[in-house]
């Protein structure tokens, strides 16, 4: 049977949705406006404040892929049946390369 | 001219059988298997036959069709014996007009009284007819 | 201090292992038998071929010299990778379904097949790449130099060479074992499940051997983090950035986020060797985990490096250095192996990547343009050829990469050789992103994007790198080209204050991203490209289509009626219209009608005319316009996705078919049964009530109080006596049969002189034999022979046949022969009568239960029909056979014939070593 498919809208907006998150809060965090904050600011340990800063946006961005790639929604196997039917070199190859 | 023909090929059978009838006064003959019991009906024109179904070289249902085919034997009873009991072989005697069914083991007394039924309900021969 | 020989011969052992693991785990691949090779955390650990020596050296490097800037390397990454879902799943999807071998593959076949694209980008990433593993080159030589200083004693003839044998050297041996790895054969899909497990297994040593220094650094010689800052503060070290973060930081982010992508080693290997889109799920985080942890330690490193060191020493060198100065030399070849480990996977990745695309979208289009293919040309010589071409490419690619090295031996850092490269490779983005995103992108605004965002990146990064080689070159990156200010390659159009990084990111991809949006719109796609283009946009969205379109759009009544009415006739188009409330009579015909109406219309027209056609007029009749290319791809789609339901459908009633077929074959089978068990129950039936009739009317008559003789009396009992004999002779037989039928428990085979249980069944016949005056007649006898039997059996089975042949045998003067014999592996009984046989229609059958081929003479034999059944069971558990022969005498011959027992078999021995010991 060809697999078909044909996931609830609503869920496959919702995913996209929750993985847009995490890079979103990255490349947010990573700006220089707010890396910019902590600019000569001396943690506990004498360690400069923007290197705690950066190992913790790290840190958290890694956590929030851990938890992604938990959650059910995320877990799709490749279709290999898709895969296999498409097992064919592209015209771009030369013709040897199969 | 015989009472009773006895077709039977289990000798213990036949041996109680001819004990029980001939006590009673009916004159018995015997045969021990199919041919035998079609040459006896020839040769004793007995009033009536207790036929064995399960019988060597010729089956007593076989018996059975050949007596019912002759015009001699038209008057002639059959109730037949059988020791399987089916179904089958009930329907398959009676389509042929079988006068009886008994099926083995049996009451001697049920023998007994399905003979007397019939031998007293015949029109007896006049003798030397 | 290590000699010079020492290291390179821990370099090149090392060289070895990696050959070993790669050659071992090619062998598991091609036998199916991947397991750990294809589980997501080597998959994790190959993507962390990121981590070049650059990263290794460079990254303390860059640390010392520019603060936490060497973060952003790693940060880029980690955002593309914690944003899989969105990029490198589609890029993966992709890859699998097209069948994607390299970047320039997927950026050309995106755009319709573009051969002249492939070229393009191969070229630009040639270019791109040499620079980088010039770096690796340096990397590798400046370390063997620096962690083998020679005392000047000259030990070692290796000590004699200089930098660039060095190099050279170098580049050799990582083209000899490139080649031996990478191109040992084709593979269809370029999976080299070798090289990836060398490469995860580099990935390991380097982050150990960076983990290692960082904790010496942290808590061999410092008193952790807080005494390293301490330290730095006291040494006048700036433990701050010396400059707000700003658009440099940034544009290293964004590089390196290309990189990760476009880089194509990092295509090879994310997109490429993945063999499970599933994998991404988890290297998501464990690759930016595993980055983190490189990270760790990098500012430590470098800060007591900063600290502790002499000024004017190599930064990019400290952590070899610093376990030196410590005397720690076997840390420091520990870390040396390291960085080895990582220059070397780069080196082998990209130079199989680079060669991938070069040899296929170069070398041999070129050599089969030269060499048309004829009859002759067979699959092999191109499998040869492509080989051949694979192995010149890396050659190529290194011997590139060592006459880079050549020219700028004399620039000393190496971190911007890392990040021109990086801004090279950031050209394939734009493109890139337009190719997964944009469905109207077209090759030629790709192919000009592309190529004028190499030009400018050529012209203000990548030539100034070669500044310190000529004079003439300085005086070009200066003052810019005839004195021309404007097109400085540091300051286009005057700009100044401007890092030449950001400079030339930001000039490259303006023009690049401009160009791309400006010429896309302005051409139009051919049909390839639009059908590859939503092959590439809607990877995911093609298994979804059959989700039913509705059309939208507006079309009158009357339009839609005139449809209708050509394809279902007037009356049946006016019975749909008006059941639906839609009126279609000229005159009130201009209203809207909604789209469920289409959409039934639609199922109508399908039904008359397929669906395909169906959609095709509707979408004429209600949009106006002419049916999309990519609805029409979309259809052919559809059609292809209904054909193959259908012959999955087909596939199951088929299946569904056969087993009816085996379940009416199995029917018949149980109802055979059922009518044999039957069978047997009426001749039990039979066989029980016979005896039973008998019993029954002899008692009775005995009960009865007349008289009887006394000998007829002792005769009566005596006929019940031997009928209820027979009886329970039948039941036990019953009972015997079903035992054989099932299975019997106390059943033991062992040795025995079947000649002597022959001899005591005769004996026991002989009374039997006697009283119906039988002759027995010995004949030939076999004298002792031993077979695997069970006594018991074995004898109830000559009894039976024996008393078979006395008991049935009528004629005048019986007889029956007995006569025995051994072959060379067979013990074989004859037991013949001269009775009257048995009719040859009961041959076959003679075997069944209740079969008796002569019941008259039965009558008062003690067989009942299942003797010769039980016997034939018997003889068959004991490997044996009995069978109706001709024997010696006219009428009936069973012949049972039995496996001998040869006394050298070893149970026998065990047998006999027991009975002694006993």
């Amino acid at each position: 049977m060809p697999d078909r498919p044909t996931p609830l809208k609503g869920e496959q907006a919702g995913r996209e949705d929750v993985a847009v998150l995490v890079p979103f809060f990255g490349i947010v965090l990573l700006m220089p406006p707010l890396l910019n904050l902590f600019e000569g600011l001396r943690a506990p340990f004498g360690v400069p404040l923007e290197v705690l800063y950066l190992f913790g946006v790290w840190l958290l961005v890694i956590a929030g892929a851990v938890l992604l790639s938990r959650r059910k929604q995320f877990r799709e196997t490749t279709p290999i049946a898709m895969q296999e039917k498409n097992m064919r070199p592209s015209s771009a190859d030369p013709p040897g390369d199969a | 001219m015989t009472d009773i023909l006895i077709v039977e090929d289990e000798q213990a059978i036949l041996e109680s059988l001819e004990f029980i009838l001939t006590r009673c006064g009916w004159s018995v003959g015997v045969a021990r298997d199919g041919e035998a019991a079609l040459e006896a009906a020839f040769r004793f024109r007995p009033r009536m036959i207790l036929l064995d179904i399960m019988l060597p070289k010729r089956g007593g249902l076989d018996v059975l069709k050949t007596l019912r085919s002759n015009a001699t034997f038209a008057s002639t009873s059959v109730v037949m014996l059988t020791a399987r009991g089916q179904q089958y072989d009930r329907q398959a005697a009676m389509h042929l007009k079988a006068d009886g069914f008994i099926t083995k083991p049996y009451a001697n007394g049920d023998v007994v009284d399905a003979v007397r039924r019939i031998l007293d309900n015949q029109p007896r021969p006049v003798a030397h007819a | 201090m290590l000699s010079p020989d020492f290291v390179i011969l821990t370099a090149v052992g090392y060289v070895g292992l990696l050959f070993l693991l790669a050659y071992v785990s090619d062998a598991r691949a091609k036998r199916g038998n991947a397991g750990f090779l294809s589980s997501p955390a080597i998959y994790t650990l190959s993507i962390s071929v990121y981590c070049t020596s650059w990263t290794f050296y460079g990254a303390v490097g860059t640390a010392a010299r520019n603060g936490l800037e060497f973060m952003a390397i790693y940060m880029g990454p980690t955002l593309v990778f914690v944003g899989w879902w969105f990029l490198l799943r589609k890029l993966i999807r992709i890859a699998h379904s097209q069948h994607i071998t390299s970047i320039a593959d997927f950026l050309s076949s995106r755009f319709g097949k573009s051969s002249r694209l492939a070229v393009l980008i191969t070229l630009i990433a040639v270019v791109s790449i040499t620079p980088y593993i010039a770096l690796q080159l340096k990397a590798i030589t400046t370390s063997i130099q620096t962690v083998s200083v020679a005392k000047g004693d000259g030990t070692g003839h290796l000590a004699m060479l200089d930098e660039v044998t060095l190099a050279l050297a170098v580049a050799i041996g990582m083209a000899v074992f490139t080649i031996l790895f990478g191109t040992r054969n084709v593979d269809a899909r370029e999976h080299h499940p070798g090289v990836v497990a060398a490469i995860a297994f580099e990935a390991v040593v380097k982050l150990l051997a960076l983990v290692a220094v960082g904790m010496f650094v942290i808590f061999g010689v410092s008193d952790g983090i807080s005494d390293i800052y301490a330290r730095a503060v006291e040494a006048g070290v700036r433990i701050h950035e010396r400059e707000p973060f700003g658009s440099r930081w940034v544009a290293v982010l964004f590089l390196s986020a290309c990189a990760v992508i476009c880089l194509p080693r990092q295509f090879q290997i994310t997109v490429v060797e993945n063999s499970n889109e599933d994998h991404l799920r988890t290297a998501a985080w464990a690759f930016p985990s595993y980055m983190l942890v490189m990270c760790l330690f990098t500012m430590p490193i470098a800060l007591y490096g900063l600290s502790t060191m002499p000024s004017g020493s190599n930064p990019d060198m400290f952590v070899l250095t610093l376990p030196m100065v410590t005397g720690h030399d076997a840390l420091a070849l520990f870390a040396f192996i390291g960085g080895f480990s990582s220059a070397t996977s780069m080196i082998i990745v990209a130079s199989i990547a680079l060669s991938i695309m070069v040899s296929n979208h170069i070398v041999v289009p070129l050599a089969l343009r030269a060499v048309p293919l004829g009859e002759e040309t067979g699959e092999r010589d191109i499998a040869r050829l492509l080989l051949r071409s694979r192995r010149i490419s890396i050659a190529g690619m290194l011997l590139l990469g060592f006459l880079y090295f050549w020219l700028t031996q004399d620039s000393d850092a190496l971190a911007p050789i890392g990040l021109i490269s990086f801004g090279g490779v950031a050209q394939f983005l734009p493109a890139m992103l337009a190719a997964l995103y944009w469905r109207r992108a077209t090759m030629n605004g790709a192919l000009a994007g592309i190529s004028v965002g190499f030009v400018v990146w050529a012209w203000t990064l990548f030539l100034p790198s070669f500044a310190s080689v000529s004079p003439s070159m300085a005086e070009l990156v200066a003052n810019g080209p005839w004195g021309i200010s404007a097109l400085r390659p540091e300051g286009l159009f005057g700009m100044k204050g401007m890092d030449p990084l950001v400079h030339s990111v930001f000039w490259s991809l303006l023009a690049n991203i401009s160009t791309l949006l400006c010429v896309s719109v302005a051409t139009s796609q051919n049909a390839l490209e639009r059908i590859q283009a939503s092959l590439f946009v809607d990877v995911f969205r093609r298994s979804a289509s059959l989700r039913p379109r509705i059309i939208r759009g507006s079309a009158s009544t009357s339009e839609l009626f005139f449809v209708a009415e050509r394809v279902l006739g007037w009356q049946r188009a006016g019975a749909l219209f008006d059941s639906a409330g839609v009126p279609h009579r000229q005159g009130n015909a201009s209203q809207g009608v909604s789209a469920n109406f289409i959409a039934r219309l639609e199922r109508e027209l399908a039904g008359s005319i397929g669906s395909a056609s169906a959609h095709i007029l509707l979408t004429k009749a209600v949009a106006g316009d002419s049916t999309s290319l990519e609805e029409m791809m979309q259809m052919a789609d559809e059609t292809q996705q209904a054909i193959e339901y259908s012959h999955a459908l087909e596939l199951k009633s088929q299946e569904l078919h056969s087993t009816a077929q085996q379940l009416k074959e199995a029917n018949g089978l149980l109802q055979d049964l059922h009518r044999q068990k039957d069978d047997f129950l009426s001749q039990v039936s039979h066989e029980l009530r016979t005896p039973m009739t008998s019993i029954r009317s002899f008692a009775e008559i005995l009960r009865e109080p007349e008289d009887l003789t006394s000998a007829q009396r002792v005769r009566f009992i005596g006929t019940i006596h031997n009928e209820s004999v027979r009886l329970t002779r039948l039941l036990d037989e019953i009972l015997d049969l079903s035992a054989l039928e099932h299975g019997e428990r106390n059943w033991e085979n062992v040795p025995v002189d079947a000649e002597e249980i022959l001899e005591q069944a005769i004996a026991v016949c002989e009374a039997l034999a006697k009283k119906r005056l039988v002759l027995i007649e010995n004949g030939a006898r076999a004298g002792d022979c031993l077979v695997l039997a069970d006594t018991g059996r074995l004898s109830q089975v000559f009894i039976n046949i024996i008393a078979n042949a006395i008991s049935h045998n009528d004629s005048e003067n019986p007889v029956v022969h007995i006569s025995s014999r051994v072959t060379l592996d067979e013990y074989i009984v004859e037991i013949s009568d001269n009775g009257p046989g048995i009719p040859p229609q009961y041959h076959n059958k003679i075997f069944e239960k209740f079969v008796r081929a002569d019941p008259d003479t039965m009558r008062d034999s003690q067989g009942l029909g299942l003797g010769l059944n039980i016997s034939h069971k018997i003889v068959g558990k004991l490997n044996g056979r009995l069978e109706l022969t001709r024997g010696a005498l006219p009428g009936v011959c069973f012949r049972i014939t039995l496996p001998v027992w040869r006394e050298a078999e070893p149970t026998l021995t065990a047998l006999e070593g027991v009975q002694v010991n006993t």
